[in-house]
């Protein structure tokens, strides 16, 4: 009798501790779930994870690209702004004085007849300047971004780590 | 068991055998049939699923207007669907210059020569995209590539074949992919070069310079959202023209991924239909369940077949009684007997296994030609598959278990009853 009910107990534990260990499992897929950015850049993440911008950095041409982004960093999401500033500092190459005290990049709306879209209804924008030219790292800040009714405003991240 | 005992055995089913002739000759072919469906079923399946998915198209991507990728496959790769409709110059002009891709090819289609597609390109087609890996398009000799400002044509092997056009032959083409001789086009073009085989769908395919695609009578262009019909010796502009698709090489895997994104999940104006053996592989996935089925009746025709064995080899049993028991009293033992029904069982599903290669060889020729004919790919019907070595083991394994049942019967039979005399 001592043994069904040593077997019963061991039983009812073993299944209450699997189905913890479900639960937890859960629970943090829920909460630690990974985004991956479409275009292989870094995922800056915009409020309650309400959109992303997705940054991607070409240093051989000095040119960095922006993705509007959903929430789960799928879809592109367009957007009426005409432009997007994102000041940069602490560049790795280091990029002399104007690093230190740091710059602005104005990314511009760019129209695309593949994707339809246009100049003020576009989910990507692009800037090219010299001073990318090399560089690998950098610290940054959005100024301002406006997603569906819903504005964002200095965001600060670390390129390339971004700041999910 | 000795080697006396094992020739004896071989010796009780070859007479026996040769005794039933009838019935084994029709058991036999009732089995031929059996495996030579099964093994048709599973390659033909097989074929064209590699065929379709793998087989040689020469690019890598199809770009066309928004809608299902599978319907830009079909009409571009394997000129089987209705276009999904057109796209702008200056979306084929803004791929062509992406990064991402190698080579473009515009595809304009619309128009018939007795059944047989019109497609409108430019010479890219011949002269940089490899049909197969290393591949190029060659026209028989005495024959050209066109000229992209001419009205000239230059036909498929099969279309070539069927349509009887050779160089020099001169043709109108028909509105619509389908042959309807009221919709005779006014403009005549002569046929200036004749492609190899390729054993691809292009070989099913009648190419016309694409500019001249755009001067058939009757063909207006709404690349500028409004309509515009070209006029003779006037220059088209860009902004009107438009295309069916365009066909794309890419530079890497990657750059599928990126085209991809930008252009299905980013954009909203266009189809990428990429890679074309993920979109074919859909299509299968979506009619598996027919292949399901055929399979099912080829395993029924298999347990018929297996059936019929029993059957025949059952029905003579009651001849046989005598004739076992004088093999039981000139020593032979129960285990012969058995073994021997086994065997016999056995031998009739190996014969008729070997006899259904024949039936194979005839429907995979037949399934070869008919695919051939209706999209241009080419089936390898002789192609090693497991299917061909696993069918026979399977097929004499099942003969062997249907002739345990007679076995069983020709084991119990019973010596002294059966020796009796008989009248």
């Amino acid at each position: 009798m001592k043994i069904i009910l040593f077997a019963i107990l061991t039983l009812v534990l073993s299944v209450s501790a699997l189905h913890a260990d479900q639960s937890q499992d859960v629970h943090d897929e829920e909460h630690h779930h990974e985004h991956h950015a479409p275009h292989g850049g870094t995922l800056v993440v915009l409020g309650e994870e309400f959109a992303h911008l997705e940054l991607v950095l070409d240093p051989g041409a000095g040119s960095l690209a922006g993705y509007i982004l959903d929430g789960e960093a799928e879809n592109a999401v367009r957007i009426g702004q005409g432009d997007i500033e994102i000041k940069v500092k602490n560049t790795l190459p280091p990029g002399g004085e104007s690093d230190k005290s740091g710059y602005a990049l104005i990314l511009e709306a760019v129209a695309n007849v593949l994707t339809g879209e246009t100049a003020g209804d576009t989910s990507e924008f692009a800037v090219q300047s010299d001073k990318l030219k090399g560089v690998q790292k950098f610290d940054a800040v959005i100024s301002v971004i406006n997603i569906k009714g819903q504005t964002f405003r200095n965001i600060g991240f670390r390129f390339p780590e971004g700041n999910e | 068991m000795n080697t006396k005992n094992v020739s004896g055995i071989f010796l009780i089913v070859r007479k026996s055998l040769a005794q039933h002739k009838l019935s084994t000759v029709v058991t036999v072919l009732s089995l031929a049939l059996a495996a030579g469906l099964v093994m048709s079923v599973f390659s033909i399946r097989n074929e064209t699923y590699d065929a379709f998915t793998g087989g040689p198209v020469g690019f890598d991507a199809v770009l066309g207007a928004r809608g299902s990728q599978l319907q830009l496959v079909l009409n571009t790769v394997f000129h089987l669907e209705t276009s999904p409709g057109n796209i702008p110059w200056e979306m084929y002009q803004a791929v062509k210059r992406n990064p991402n891709v190698v080579l473009a090819v515009p595809y304009a289609v619309g128009d018939n020569y007795r059944g047989f597609r019109i497609v409108g390109t430019d010479g890219q087609f011949f002269t940089d995209l490899e049909y197969r890996k290393g591949d190029k398009f060659k026209v028989l000799p005495g024959g050209r590539f066109f000229d992209p400002l001419k009205r000239e044509a230059v036909v498929g092997s099969y279309a070539a074949d069927k349509t009887g056009l050779k160089a020099g032959s001169k043709f109108n083409p028909f509105h619509g992919l389908v042959f309807d001789e009221r919709t005779r086009h006014a403009e005549e073009y002569t046929v200036v070069g004749v492609l190899e085989p390729t054993n691809t769908p292009s070989d099913r395919v009648i190419w016309i310079p694409i500019e001249e695609f755009y001067r058939m009578s009757g063909h207006v262009l709404r690349g500028g959202g409004e309509t515009y019909e070209p006029s003779a010796g006037e220059e088209i502009p860009d902004k009107h023209k438009e295309v069916s698709a365009v066909m794309l090489k890419l530079k890497n895997p990657q750059s599928g991924f990126l085209l991809d994104q930008t252009i299905n999940r980013q954009g909203k104006a266009a189809t990428l239909a990429w890679p074309i053996g993920r979109v074919m592989a859909e299509l299968f996935g979506k009619i598996g369940w027919v292949n399901n089925i055929l399979t099912l009746v080829a395993y029924l025709v298999v347990v018929v077949a297996a059936g019929s064995i029993l059957a025949s080899i059952y029905n003579t049993m009651n001849e046989r009684r005598r004739e076992f028991a004088i093999l039981r009293a000139l020593g032979a033992g129960r285990s012969t007997v058995f073994t021997a029904i086994v065997l016999e069982s056995a031998a009739i599903a190996g014969i008729g296994t070997i006899t259904g290669y024949l039936v194979y060889a005839a429907i995979m020729s037949t399934a070869a030609v008919i695919v051939r004919d209706q999209t241009g790919v080419a089936l390898d019907v002789f192609r090693f598959q497991w299917v061909l070595v696993i069918t026979p083991i399977v097929m004499i394994l099942l003969g062997a278990l249907a002739g345990v049942i007679p076995a069983v019967k020709a084991y119990s039979t019973d010596v002294a009853t059966n020796l009796a005399p008989m009248s």
